[in-house]
């Protein structure tokens, strides 16, 4: 298994330099001078305009930026600036945190209410409450997610007052609920039906009515061998969703004014400034790929039959 | 008194029992149709019937897991006396386990692939307050020991994918006598079982229901397997039960039609006649004149690809090595699947390849189709070397003179294809004909397979397993190949089906001169189909001869301990 880690391990080195000179690329064919974008529509003399090109490397080819880029990158260097002067492992320090608590608070509730949901739904499939979760996750799927984000920020937040509407740059957990909710409703709305497939699907497996000869009550045939084998799938699709939630916080941050990896990456965007977006995205990159290893080592344990060499 | 009573009292009284799926809003499909039947304790029955026959659902309603939407519908079934057809779910879950133990059907998916063995058994016993703890863990090894597994202390901590077939059948015996029960229903415990594990197998669960004193409910479609198991036959046939008697008296003299076309049917029966013999070699004589005119043929014509020799196929020291992986990461280990095998194949006639399963024998069936290349040794068709075939034109003719038929038809018909275009798609690939020329042809093949131009317009999933494979069977023959290759074809039908399918296939080989190279587990089919046999195992050919000499006279150990798996070769008949 280790000789698998370490493979894996190895292969994170190519994806992190493809996918860092894939965005270096796509931020340097990005219209309009960052330059620009920095100084707003304040007059200035060429010769200023020049230093800062000169400081940025913004006259050198786009390949020399990014070996600069990846120079800085590897060795942590403290002095890695993006165009507005500040230090960008600084920035990514600051907004990782309240994006990775959403993310974390998101995956649990989609796990949470995806799993007994969609487990209730299959032990009891084509009955009421299978066919209502049926209706309900379709509706959810169906709506993009900053029509509900919108809505319900309007309704708890605004008008009945549960929750925070917006969360700001000093945030608690309990800020966070609701903007965690809206992230991960459409997942849930997946898990579900994942889930209840998967029961559904297990309990006419042989051997499940093999336990049941054995003389097992229905309690303990459920939970030792349909839920178990059930939530394969189901472990497998939501730990790969911690990558896709923390890169699709975007929209939700924006929403609900989270400080977080969503707008800084937003704002950088839009600045054109490159140092700052490729960091950002290469660090959601390592981690939707570290994601991915879990997740399979798991496979492993929850699954004996599958052995990583 | 009271002794005399409680032994002459059945311990399983089933009485007029219905047994219905429902299929629609108000239509309901019968399964069970007023079945009666009555098990002594420590009696073995047999249920004997082809699928479909009910006899599973039968004993699934008696410990009360019938699937879906399967209930009793009317009947009495008596545990001991108590009526538990309609039993509350505590009492039910009091029957099963500990007074009535199941062994299934599949050892494949009948254990939980994420735990471990051991603890699958413990789960019985806790279940069943028959032991708890480290006494638990003490009882499964014993269990384990007792169902024949070597080495059971170890064994119980593995899972089950580390098991072969043989062990998780017993693993499975196990789990279902853990709480001794007074009845154990068997279904088809072996049917998945190469012949010798099956006879290990089922001489195990002999000789541990009899010291235990458990009464036996065996489900098979084998009548001689059947006959030779247990001393009281149960023939179900649609649903109904059509015979019962005493085994021998059944086999000897069958009432009920059905029953008689299973005496005379059953291969593991059949096997044992002279008539069948005799049968072959009629139909031998007949093919191998016809072949001789088709070589002649092909020796006079330029564009065959033949020379019409009388040595259709040879196998020249055919080896196939596969590459596997080692115990460590870089570690490579080579596995001769296929180990210097040589054979011939007559025109017009049969050579069987006989074997377990992992012996190597389909393996050879792919390198003799050209489907996987050999790692040495040569496959001549008809005087030429098919490995040097470079010409696309020639492996195509290649092709169309060799046709393959797979063992399950299930899987090897496109469900999205009707039969016609199953059957017409080799022609049009193959560009033969206009589309007119190749829909009479289809018809033609149909016509002879015996399936009515009807089916041409259904899909696979409508047709039975017989007719699918005799669909199978017309397609291949479509492109009127010289040699069929028959990959275990009967082996997944029914008795009654298979033995029909072997009749359709003796009956082309004298109609159309072909050659069949017949690859199988089974040895009681053999004798109705083949002339020569190689015996194989583990990638080598053991004994090599022809089928008479085989049967009467095996040389080696390997194919006698074979013959003897053949169930119910111990019977003897008296036609």
């Amino acid at each position: 298994m280790w000789w698998y880690v370490a493979k894996r391990l190895l292969q994170t080195i190519p994806v992190f330099l493809g996918a860092t000179l894939i965005i270096y690329a796509l931020v340097f064919l990005r219209p309009g001078d960052p330059i620009n974008g920095l100084i707003g529509n304040k007059p200035v003399s060429p010769e200023v305009r020049e230093a800062i090109r000169d400081q940025y490397h913004l006259n050198d080819t786009f390949i020399v930026q990014w070996i600069y880029f990846l120079k800085d990158v590897v060795t942590f260097n403290p002095d890695f600036v993006g165009l507005d002067g500040q230090p960008v492992f600084e920035k990514i320090k600051n907004a990782l945190p309240v994006t990775a608590t959403l993310a974390v608070m998101a995956l649990a509730m989609d796990a949470i209410i995806g799993i007994v949901v969609g487990t209730i739904a299959g032990l009891r499939r084509n009955g009421w409450f299978d066919s209502v979760t049926l209706v309900i996750s379709l509706i959810l799927l169906s709506i993009p997610i900053f029509v509900v984000g919108f809505v319900l920020q309007f309704l708890l937040g605004v008008k009945l007052g549960i929750f925070p509407p917006t969360v700001g740059g000093d945030w608690s957990i309990s800020d966070l609920i609701l903007p965690a909710f809206v992230l991960a409703i459409a997942n849930i709305a997946t898990t579900t039906r994942l889930t209840r497939t998967s029961v559904a699907n297990n309990l006419s497996a042989d051997h499940v009515r093999t336990a049941r000869a054995k003389g097992l009550s229905n309690g303990l045939v459920i939970r030792n061998h349909v839920l178990r084998n059930s939530l394969v799938p189901v472990v497998t699709y939501i730990g790969i969703n911690l990558g896709s939630l923390m890169a699709g916080a975007i929209i939700t941050e924006g929403i609900f004014n989270v400080q977080g990896i969503g707008n800084l990456a937003f704002q950088a965007v839009n600045r054109g400034d490159a140092p700052v977006t490729v960091t950002v995205v290469a660090v959601m990159v390592m981690i939707y790929v570290f994601m991915s290893l879990i997740v399979d080592l798991l496979y492993a344990v929850l699954d004996p039959r599958i052995r990583y060499v | 008194m009271t002794q005399v009573l409680t032994t002459t009292r059945p311990l399983l009284e089933v009485k007029d029992l219905r047994v219905g799926f429902r299929t629609g809003k108000k239509t309901i499909l019968t399964a069970v149709d007023g079945a009666s039947l009555s098990i002594y304790p420590g009696q073995t029955i047999a249920i004997v019937g082809e699928s479909g026959s009910g006899k599973s659902t039968l004993a699934h309603s008696v410990i009360d897991l019938l699937p879906g939407s399967g209930h009793v519908m009317g009947g009495q079934i008596l545990f001991e006396g108590h009526e538990i057809s309609h039993a509350d779910r505590k009492a039910v879950l009091a029957l099963r386990g500990s007074s009535i133990g199941l062994v299934p059907q599949d050892p494949m998916s009948n254990l939980n692939p994420l735990w471990k063995v051991g603890r699958q058994i413990k789960e019985t016993l806790v279940a069943n307050g028959v032991a708890t703890g480290a006494s638990a863990d003490k009882r499964v090894v014993e269990l384990l020991e007792e169902a024949g597994l070597p080495d059971a202390e170890r064994r119980a901590l593995q899972y089950p994918h580390e098991f072969s077939g043989g062990m998780r059948q017993r693993a499975l015996i196990a789990m279902g006598l853990a709480a001794r029960p007074k009845l154990l229903i068997a279904d088809e415990p072996t049917s998945a079982l190469d012949v010798t594990v099956q006879k290990q197998i089922l001489d195990h669960l002999d000789t541990l229901t009899d010291t235990l004193g458990v009464a036996v409910m065996l489900i098979t479609h084998d009548l001689g397997l059947a006959a030779e198991r247990a001393d009281h036959l149960v023939v179900m046939y649609r649903g109904k039960i059509v015979e019962s008697g005493p085994a021998l008296e059944i086999l000897q003299d069958p009432r009920h039609p059905y029953t008689q076309r299973l005496v005379s049917k059953a291969p593991s029966i059949a096997s044992q006649r002279l008539s069948s013999v005799q049968a072959r070699a009629e139909v031998r004589e007949q093919a191998v004149q016809t072949a001789a005119e088709i070589a002649e043929e092909v020796a006079h014509s330029d564009a065959q690809l033949g020379e019409g020799r009388n040595d259709i196929i040879v196998a020249e020291n055919l080896t196939k090595v596969f590459t596997l992986r080692g115990a460590k990461p870089w570690e490579k280990v080579d596995f001769a699947a296929v180990d210097d095998v040589s054979f011939r194949l007559r025109r017009g006639t049969t050579t069987a390849i006989v074997g377990e399963s992992g012996s190597g024998k389909s393996t050879v069936a792919r390198m003799v189709l050209d489907l996987l290349p050999p790692t040495s040794g040569n496959v001549i068709f008809d005087g030429k070397n098919i490995r040097e075939l470079r010409s696309k034109a020639e492996k195509l003719r290649l092709r169309r003179l060799m046709q393959p038929v797979f063992q399950n038809p299930y899987a090897s018909l496109d469900p999205l294809y009707s039969i016609y275009q199953s059957i017409e798609e080799p022609l049009r690939t193959h560009d033969i004909g206009t589309k007119k020329e190749r829909e009479s042809k289809v018809r033609d093949l149909l016509d002879k397979v015996s399936l009515p131009t009807t089916v041409m317009s259904r899909y696979p999933g409508e047709l039975s397993g017989g007719q699918r494979q005799r669909v199978a069977i017309a397609r291949a023959l479509a492109l009127e190949p010289e040699v069929v290759i028959c990959d275990e074809a009967v082996s997944a039908l029914d008795v009654l089906v298979q033995a029909q399918i072997l009749e359709l296939l003796n009956d082309l080989q004298g109609e159309l001169g072909l050659s069949y190279l017949f690859i199988t587990h089974d040895l009681a089919v053999v004798r109705q189909i083949a002339d020569d046999v190689l015996v194989m195992q583990n990638g080598k050919v053991v004994e090599a001869s022809t089928v008479s000499e085989v049967f009467d006279n095996p040389r080696e150990d390997y194919t006698r301990k074979l013959l003897d798996a053949i169930p119910g070769g111990s019977i003897s008949l008296g036609a």
